[in-house]
């Protein structure tokens, strides 16, 4: 019983160790196929961009100052990876350089459950210079209750604040866990609270104020109708000047209207007044963007993106909300869609990333997605029609076929060198063990993106996760494709347990532990099959004289042919050795020969039975 | 076990210094540096932490290793078997060993990282979570290097007892560039150490005299 537990105890360690170092093995040369993958993919098919973005009057677009009109534009950056800090974002909201290098620090503090301002900066000697020892002043603790210049219970304590500056006094301060949401004035020292039922128009609210998650991973660049800038401009508005000594024609800015945006989980956007935050209607959607295997034009939730972007746009003179512009990144972090929403919430034009073949037909049959406005076609034939007829001509929303056409995978395998690094990609995510890629495919939906590309076992962003995610309904069609998918990878097993089963019928081990290693085998496949190498017991086999085989000393019978040990029985010989010399003290041998070996011939022959019985075992 | 421990101290007295002297020369070199260069945030993101973190984790590990691999070509644990002392209490106390080498290692070394980020962080709530969950990690890692050690050098023949820990280290530190000083990543080397050690001491104590 001690030594099968022993047993259990090492298989259960090294299998362990086994499958972790396995998995980080596997899981570097899988970034590595994607890291290339992504290296290698031009910077058009990584790109979706809308020119002109259809937000604002084509008498403005088409102003004859204007040199470039209006475009929105998201970029994938497959080379960077999730940020691993969440508390970077959660807990330092801003710094701001104040005078005599001071600054002034904005951060959650988890102890006290406040949102903290504090002066802080280097004590100087007398010369001047900084002795290395910081100098703390906290200024105002911000809770849900209110602002006080000391730390107070009566301001109340916030859980899982979310907070953006809106300006350089404003705070937007949404606490997830509360459900609450704030706009907080640090100056005035005022606290404003949404109220209850402008948050019961929409589902929990994810962020508020900059609609941003991971911009590393996905990065958009706006800019408005542009012309050339004047010697003068270029002086006295140095800071709005763009590359190419452009400056915008129009006076627009983004997040800064009469409305702050507020994401649901759904994956809405709502605009809620600036200043009340009263709920004042639905300003678009997340849209989904195309992944490796798939594409679905449908509203995404933001739980299940890597990086999303919205902002509002509004037009300067009287702060007018003109609209508001969203870009996604797929859950596995290959494709990108950008939509534009007018000031009602509707889809006005978007683009999505897409290979290049893709992109040409579809350029052919609806015209390109980025317009320079120089001919009269601008105003012609050109995607739809904004309300009202008074908004230049977007490229509109992008049609079912194309969507459908625009997974990535079509941009990889039109790659030189994309096939071979995906197919490569496909056969190290079969090597992982298959109950995994089981629990990949029915997990997948639940994992969120951003752990999701930094786990080791669970695999949402692999080919079965993928797939999982896309069938979800038929539940045999689920079954189906996971088989289909899983197929190398079963394979594998199937090949690696005909393998142990024979070594382990070879070195006589009992069928019960044959059954249990296939099992493993099967459910875990590789790492299992390791881990087998790594604990098999070592028998010195020596030959089986009935089956000829290798047999354990150990055991009573062969576990080949089932055969005893045939144990030589050590009786007498049947020759027997004289000495004449000896006997003929005697007297009664002959004289004649003085020593001689006699053969005692009278004995009979069937006198050694291990001889016959050796002779007569039955070959069976 | 006092005994035994200062036998294993003894025994392991080459680990002991070049810990020490890789102590010093991190120290030296943050010194240095502060009175080179001056110390911010900027110049500290030059540091070379990676390298740092490899030789210590080749330190941990080659220690575990040689543990194992002197005792079971000097059979030492064979002699001491002889006497009063059982192989579980010279395991206990070379694993105490080599938590004393870590932590001799790793804490001037984390007391002089402490005295910097007091000077170049502003005192601010997350960056005190960063530097804790940091020191976290490096500990946890440098004690899952050490099992590994110990649990290769037991291995037959001469290359796996020599090489295999440090291999093994060296898969597992990506580990920490993956998944970040996170409690996921605590979890993953707590359940790496712990399985390490109960086969060391398994393997270790059923072995024949």
């Amino acid at each position: 019983m001690n030594t099968l537990r022993s047993y259990l105890v090492h298989v259960v360690t090294v299998g362990v160790i086994v499958t972790l170092l396995l998995s980080l093995v596997l899981y570097w040369a899988r970034f590595a196929c994607k890291s290339v993958l992504g290296g290698i993919t031009p910077l058009a098919n990584r790109r979706a961009q809308v020119q002109p973005c259809g937000l604002l009057p084509l008498s403005l677009e088409t102003q004859p100052a204007v040199v470039v009109p209006s475009r929105v534009m998201v970029d994938v950056h497959p080379e960077e990876t999730v940020p691993l800090n969440e508390h970077t974002d959660l807990w330092l909201i801003g710094v701001q350089p104040l005078e005599d290098e001071k600054r002034l620090y904005t951060y959650f503090d988890p102890a006290i459950g406040k949102i903290v301002q504090c002066k802080i900066y280097q004590e100087e000697d007398e010369d001047g210079e900084s002795n290395g020892l910081w100098i703390n002043e906290p200024q105002l603790f911000v809770g849900p209750e209110g602002i006080s210049v000391i730390d107070s219970d009566e301001t109340g304590r916030f859980v899982e604040p979310r907070a953006v500056f809106d300006g350089k006094e404003d705070l937007i301060i949404l606490d997830t866990k509360l459900r609450r949401l704030f706009r907080v004035n640090l100056a005035a020292r005022q606290v404003v609270e949404a109220p209850a039922e402008s948050l019961a128009e929409m589902g929990a609210p994810v962020a508020a104020g900059r609609i941003s998650k991971n911009p590393n991973l996905l990065s958009m660049q706006w800019t408005p109708p542009l012309r050339e800038a004047t010697e003068q401009e270029r002086r006295t508005r140095q800071d709005e000047i763009v590359p190419g000594n452009f400056i915008p024609a129009v006076p627009l800015s983004i997040n800064a209207g009469e409305y702050v945006l507020v994401l649901d989980n759904a994956g809405r956007l709502h605009k809620l007044n600036r200043q009340t935050l009263q709920w004042a209607g639905q300003t678009g959607y997340l849209p989904t963007a195309p992944e490796f295997a798939m594409s679905r034009d449908e509203m995404a939730r933001p739980y299940d993106l890597p990086a999303w972007i919205a902002v509002s746009v509004s037009f300067d003179p009287n702060n007018t909300y003109l609209g508001a512009l969203v870009a996604t990144l797929s859950p596995d972090g290959t494709g990108a869609t950008v939509a534009v929403f007018d000031a009602d919430g509707e889809m006005v034009a978007s683009d999505m990333t897409m290979a290049t073949r893709v992109r040409r037909r579809f350029e052919r049959e609806n015209g390109p997605r980025v317009r320079d406005l120089s001919d009269a076609e601008a105003d012609t034939g050109y995607g739809k029609q904004l309300p009202g007829g008074s908004g230049a001509r977007a490229g509109g929303p992008l049609d079912d076929d194309t969507v459908a056409r625009a997974r990535t995978i079509n941009t990889y395998f039109e790659m030189p060198g994309g096939p071979a690094l995906t197919g490569l990609r496909y056969l190290l995510e079969n090597l992982q063990p298959p109950v995994f890629s089981v629990a990949s495919y029915f997990t997948a939906p639940y994992i969120s993106p951003e752990k999701g590309q930094r786990n080791l076992l669970l695999l949402p962003h692999s080919f079965a996760g993928s797939l999982g995610r896309k069938y979800q309904e038929d539940r045999f069609q689920r079954l189906a494709v996971l088989a289909m998918t899983m197929s190398p990878s079963l394979l594998i097993a199937a090949v690696l347990t005909m393998a142990v089963r024979r070594q382990a019928r070879t070195i006589g081990l009992s069928d019960r532990s044959i059954k249990y290693w296939t099992a493993a085998i099967l459910t875990f496949g590789l790492p299992a099959f390791l881990t087998w190498r790594f604990t098999r017991p070592t028998h010195t086999l020596v030959t089986c004289a009935n089956c000829g085989r290798g047999r354990r000393p150990d055991m009573e019978k062969c576990h080949h042919c089932g055969s005893a040990w045939e144990v030589p029985e050590l009786l007498a010989p049947a020759w027997r050795v004289f000495d004449d010399h000896a006997a003929s003290s005697g007297a009664s041998v002959p004289s004649t020969v003085s020593t001689s070996l006699q053969v005692a011939e009278e004995q009979p022959k069937d006198d050694n039975p291990q001889a016959q019985t050796t002779d007569a075992q039955p070959s069976a | 076990m006092w005994t035994l421990i200062k036998r294993e101290i003894d025994d392991s007295r080459a680990f002991f210094i070049t810990g020490a002297a890789y102590t010093i020369s991190i120290i030296v070199f943050v010194i240095s540096n502060v009175y080179s260069g001056g110390l911010s945030s900027k110049s500290m993101s030059g540091w070379p932490i990676l390298p740092m973190l490899v030789w210590a984790m080749v330190l941990f590990s080659g220690m575990g290793a040689k543990q194992m691999y002197m005792d079971k070509t000097r059979r030492i644990s064979c002699f001491l078997s002889t006497l009063a002392v059982t192989r579980s209490a010279i395991f206990t106390a070379r694993v105490i060993t080599g938590v004393l080498l870590i932590v001799m290692t790793l804490l001037p070394v984390t007391a002089a990282w402490i005295i910097i980020l007091k000077v170049v962080m502003p005192p601010i709530p997350l960056y005190q979570a960063m530097f804790v969950a940091g020191v976290r990690t490096v500990l946890l890692l440098s004690l899952a290097s050490y099992s590994l050690g110990l649990l290769t050098g037991w291995a037959p023949g001469r290359v796996v007892p020599v090489l295999g820990g440090t291999t093994l280290a060296l898969i597992l530190i990506p580990l920490v560039i993956l998944k970040g000083s996170g409690m996921e990543t605590a979890v993953i080397l707590v359940l790496v150490t712990a399985v390490s050690l109960i086969r060391s001491r398994q393997h270790f104590i059923s072995t024949p005299l």
